[in-house]
């Protein structure tokens, strides 16, 4: 791999005074957006010279997101070196800085991965917030016309999903925890990995400045032929979403190249670790299905820009509905997989036991993975015939069968053990009672017969939320907890973790729980207007939704302190096993002072087991003897 | 799998590396997300008083309209009372119908989720009594005159005439049609903008302004 121009610098001159990336990225984007918009006007020129337009737009944001990637950073750190142009690009190895520039270290990037997606999380809670407000009451208030509700709802939906619920534990954890986890001292694509993270933000901006080209009325799934009878606004969707699955197609390339064939010696398939492994589920979940969608999405984005009749005319609504739920459902385990694969990896930590079942725990999260892609219809049972029902609704009551061994390994772990009961330990305990109330709603969802009665309704909206929050949201932050000294070196306040865990469980629950009681009083999703005598209820919910926020922002506010403020933390302070522990926190550039072995199980606790990870002494030695960290040849391997 | 950290880059501390103003940063930052908030929530505000400062150039003779999916242009224009006006109205939409209706006060009770959508949006049709020639019909779906005085020319046949709401040309993709009259003494703000579609054009922002000057 092509390394960084290292040549003598010209003797230190007055440097001229550096532009900080993040605005240097923001002006060579408005640079790259008026140049090629005004290309494709020059080219294709709309009667009355409108300066922006469809096309324009679209093309003008490639430039936009081009200008983007260059000006935070890939300009030095890539393309000059690329093209044989010396750079004296320096990648600093500490300070705050780095964090707003483009990184080649991992565990950067998995950091702007989790502020990217902490900030995507923060903008579409905040547009949840206006929701409820409209919700409040059962005809329009602050939203102008329905439309523009349903802006609101899509923004959310899309942010939510594409860049949080994608994001946070594939790139944010996958990057940080996934390779130090396997032993390994880099990832295989630090490059591309580094560009792809600040795909993130601009993909987020995107969708949420789309109400600049106009208003949109499908939600996040980008529905055509609705999509092509919505405003210009719709581009930015397709296109913001092309680069936040984009962003995710390189996390999940990265991460499945990395754990094949960056582990360190000893650790083979059957000491991977857990979350290593959801990884790699999902991994493969992630290059199967994001470029069907991205196939799938841009088939919409030309569908409405030139306009083609894919879904019209020549073809049938129905396809592209079936398009996005062959990969829609998918995705919903793009989301659990990680989420079951890091319960497994807490629990037995905080109960000091071995993983129960540790084969079954994997078997669950492959057949997962491979059933998830036989369900998607049961999204559209109310337009399919009785008989092609049938195969889906089994399938789908069949998939709660390898969820349940993430359950059962759970549970066979924490059974008899000295359960510890911290706060990422209580959060995955909130978590999985989440996710099994989502999954109990959604067996009644995959029953045809109530389905046909409860689709569109709150019921859905409930159960969605349940499954996705219940299981990214709270693991995701139970995650954040439990590898805060490793991250920080710094450790939360036990009593405030545990109280804000509490609180955002009560305001969920009671937020969420309602949406069934709704939905089957007979409230439907997707209307910011409503029968009348649905109000008091919709009122009352919105009350405590807003309660649920506040908790939210209570658990940033707290991990903030934490990580800046917080007491220093031990270096084990859980007692856990997986090689993460076994070096500094947070962990030096190249995560361990030279190649550590894996020499035993990770998950086996108890009286005789050995240390597990081995980091060699002579090794070391010559490592700290020789500051300049020259590679030490490796350890054999194989 | 052994030899990781040969590609690795250079490092050096942060303290040797050239670094960027944190000052710089954060207010460049605030700044960007304040422009951001205000085109996202105050554009239209910015660009009323953007043309009550500059003003905007008296239109009169040929002014053609275009009509796009859901935007006109232009979207703002300034007439004189008394002076002779050819608007040559096209859309240029390749998939949708659109219409051009002027007046005033819409009654947006009928944008609520529920109840009956009336035909006639405008309280005040700016078009009443106004007499209007109407020529070079081209793909005209329907054309309501309502209470404008209407000269045709050519066979009234092309224009499809309907009754029914105000004022409106409605064409279909690609139409056009040549509309002239003289500004009448009917001075002030006025709207214009599309109802196809039970509104939905209008409500996703296909709208503008005739800002008319006494004479």
């Amino acid at each position: 791999m092509a390394q960084v121009v290292s040549a003598p610098a010209p003797a230190p001159q007055a440097r001229r005074a550096q532009w900080p990336p993040v605005l240097r990225g923001f002006l060579w984007a408005a640079i790259g957006f008026v140049v090629l918009n005004t290309i494709v006007d020059i080219v294709d020129p709309f009667r009355g010279h409108p300066f922006v337009t469809g096309p324009s737009a679209t093309l003008g944001w490639v430039g936009a997101v081009v200008g983007w990637l260059l000006g935070v950073g890939v300009w030095e750190g890539v393309a000059l070196p690329l093209f044989g142009y010396p750079s004296r690009w320096i990648e600093p190895s500490t300070g705050w800085r780095r964090y707003f520039a483009y990184s080649t270290d991992h565990k950067v990037i998995g950091l702007q991965y989790l502020g990217s997606a902490m900030g995507g999380f923060l903008i579409a809670g905040l547009i949840a917030m206006f929701m409820r407000i409209e919700l409040m009451s059962d005809h329009l208030t602050i939203f102008h016309y329905p439309t523009n509700y349903l802006t609101a709802v899509g923004i959310h939906g899309t942010i939510m999903m594409f860049s949080v619920a994608n994001v946070a534990l594939l790139g944010g954890f996958g990057n940080y925890m996934v390779p130090i986890m396997i032993g390994a001292r880099g990832t295989a694509f630090p490059k591309l990995s580094g560009i792809s993270a600040w795909l993130v933000p601009a993909g987020i901006l995107s969708v949420l400045f789309s109400p600049l080209l106009g208003a949109w009325t499908t939600g996040w799934r980008g529905y055509q032929p609705l999509a092509s009878q919505d405003p210009n606004g719709i581009l930015f969707y397709y296109l913001g979403v092309a680069a936040l699955t984009t962003s995710t197609f390189i996390v999940a390339l990265n991460m499945v190249t990395t754990i094949m064939f960056r582990r360190a010696p000893g650790m083979t398939w059957g000491r991977l670790p857990l979350f290593a492994w959801g990884q790699v589920t999902v991994g493969l979940l992630v290059l199967i299905w994001i470029p069907e969608i991205q196939a799938t999405f841009v088939m919409g984005l030309l569908e409405k820009l030139v306009p083609f009749n894919f879904f019209t005319a020549t073809g049938s609504v129905l396809s592209y509905l079936e398009l996005f739920w062959i990969f829609g459902h998918p995705e919903v385990y793009i989301i659990a997989v990680p989420v079951f694969a890091l319960w497994n990896e807490i629990i037995p930590v905080m109960s000091q036991k071995s993983l129960f079942a540790r084969e079954w725990a994997v078997i669950g999260l492959v057949f997962v993975m491979l059933l998830s892609g036989l369900v998607w219809a049961h999204h559209l049972f109310t337009n399919m015939r009785n008989s092609e029902i049938l195969p889906f609704a089994f399938f789908t009551e069949m998939i709660s069968i390898p969820t349940g061994f993430a359950y059962m390994a759970a549970i066979g772990t924490m059974w008899k053990g000295r359960v510890r009961l911290t706060t990422p330990m209580l959060l995955v305990l909130m978590s999985m009672f989440n996710f099994l109330i989502g999954g109990l709603t959604g067996v009644f969802l995959a029953d045809p017969v109530v389905n046909l009665q409860l689709h569109d309704t709150f019921w859905v909206v409930g159960h969605f939320h349940y499954t996705v929050i219940g299981s990214i949201v709270f693991t995701g932050l139970a995650a954040v907890y439990y590898w805060l000294p490793k991250m920080s070196g710094r450790m939360y306040s036990e009593f405030w973790g545990k109280f804000l865990a509490i609180t955002l469980f009560i305001f969920f629950n009671a937020t969420f729980s309602q949406f069934f009681l709704l939905g089957l009083h007979g409230m439907n999703r997707w209307v910011p207007a409503y029968p009348a005598y649905l109000q008091p209820m919709n009122f009352e919910v919105s009350i405590i939704s807003f309660f649920l926020g506040l908790a939210f922002a209570g658990q940033f506010v707290h991990i903030i302190w934490a990580w800046v403020k917080g007491p220093k933390a031990a270096d084990n302070p859980w007692d856990a096993r997986t090689p993460e522990w076994f070096t500094a926190s947070p962990p030096p550039r190249e995560n361990f002072p030279v190649q550590p072995e894996i020499v035993s199980s990770l998950y086996i606790y108890g009286a005789q087991q050995p240390v597990a990870v081995q980091l060699p002494a002579e090794e070391e030695l010559a490592a700290a003897r020789d500051e300049s960290l020259e590679p030490e040849g490796g350890s054999p391997h194989e | 799998m052994d030899n990781d950290s040969k590609e690795t880059p250079e490092e050096v501390s942060a303290s040797a590396s050239p670094e960027w103003s944190r000052r710089q940063f954060l207010g460049g930052t605030v700044a960007l997300g304040v422009v951001g908030a205000v085109a996202l929530l105050g554009r239209s505000t910015v660009v009323d008083a953007a043309r009550g400062i500059f003003g905007s150039p008296v239109r009169s003779g040929r002014v053609p309209l275009y009509a796009y999916d859901y935007y006109y242009v232009p979207n703002y224009m300034t007439w004189r009372v008394g002076d002779r006006m050819d608007i040559i109205f096209q859309n240029q939409s390749h998939t949708h119908w659109h219409e051009w209706t002027m007046g005033r006060h819409v009654n947006e009770q009928y944008f609520q989720a529920f109840g009956e959508l009336s035909a006639d949006a405008w309280r005040v049709d700016f078009w009443d009594g106004v007499p209007v020639t109407l020529s070079d019909p081209y793909k005209i779906d329907n054309f309501v005159p309502h209470d404008a005085l209407v000269t045709y020319e050519g066979p009234r046949s092309l224009y499809n005439i309907q009754s029914g709401g105000d004022f409106s040309p409605t064409l279909k993709p690609g139409g056009s049609l040549h509309i002239a009259f003289t500004v009448p003494n009917k001075p002030g703000i006025w709207d214009f903008g599309c109802f196809v579609q039970e509104y939905v054009h209008y409500r996703t922002g296909m709208r503008g302004k005739v800002h008319i000057l006494p004479a």
